[in-house]
């Protein structure tokens, strides 16, 4: 017996269709980005273990002009992740708060934020004086 | 389908994806700063200043820091594999299941990967 043949929707070049449809891919997008930078910073970690010579040479490829560019594009992104990820907690963080009511989405962007804002000065303050 | 409902293999990899998401979200463009501008423009790159080769061992010589250092890669790393699985699907690439044995194999390996790095740091 075949199979029964039912109407398939064809999705090629779904992403022409909308603009909102374009916006999720950038921001689905911003993950090879991050994973890029999770390579370079895994290298990274390599080259302190084998010795000052290779960290030296890490070093260097950072700030040449591939990894600066690399960078730059990694933060662009990262920024645009935290943007589309705080924007979206309301929707994806179970129901907060006493049952029946709901957490304002401004009180829960505002706290994302502010715990962005102490979180990373936090991690700065640590790289920057932390040794 | 065997009798039993099988479960969704989704739920710990939603969880790692999330954990990364958030904490790219957090602090993820503030490390990038470091390792991009901050550090570049304290001094000569890893001869002086910030990036300092003996100054990143001391920074990293506690096992909290080690830690944190190793779990920030991992869950990084998980958070990109996932979506970039999800995103070879969207993008009408069916890779079934080898693609999700590459992707999550890769966030798996990076995860060991750093966790052995960060253990065989030379204390200063």
């Amino acid at each position: 017996m075949s199979r029964p043949r039912t109407w398939q929707p064809d999705m090629r070049g779904w992403w022409r269709r909308d603009p909102a449809y374009r916006q999720y891919l950038l921001r689905e997008a911003t993950s090879l980005a991050i994973g890029a930078y999770v390579l370079v910073l895994l290298a990274g970690l390599g080259c302190l273990l084998l010795g000052a010579q290779a960290w030296a040479a890490w070093c260097r490829w950072v700030l040449s002009p591939p990894g600066l560019v690399l960078q730059a594009v990694v933060f662009a992104a990262a920024v645009l992740h935290a943007v589309s990820w705080f924007r979206l907690m309301p929707l994806t963080l179970p129901p907060l708060g006493p049952p029946g009511r709901r957490v304002a989405d401004r009180t829960l962007h505002v706290g994302a934020w502010a715990a962005s804002l102490i979180c990373s000065a936090g991690v700065l303050g640590w790289l920057v004086w932390g040794a | 389908m065997s009798r039993r409902l099988r479960r969704s293999h989704e739920p710990p990899f939603w969880l790692l994806f999330g954990a990364g998401g958030l904490l790219a979200a957090l602090i993820l463009p503030a490390v990038v700063l470091f390792t991009g501008l901050i550090a570049p423009l304290s001094g000569r790159c890893g001869d002086s200043g910030l990036l300092e080769h003996a100054r990143m061992l001391s920074l990293l010589s506690t096992p909290i820091a080690r830690l944190a250092c190793a779990g920030f890669i991992a869950l990084l790393a998980w958070h990109a594999c996932h979506r970039i699985y999800h995103l070879c699907h969207d993008l009408g690439l069916r890779g079934g299941a080898g693609l999700r044995w590459a992707c999550y194999g890769t966030a798996a390996l990076v995860s060991v990967i750093g966790l052995v790095l960060v253990m065989g740091l030379p204390h200063p």
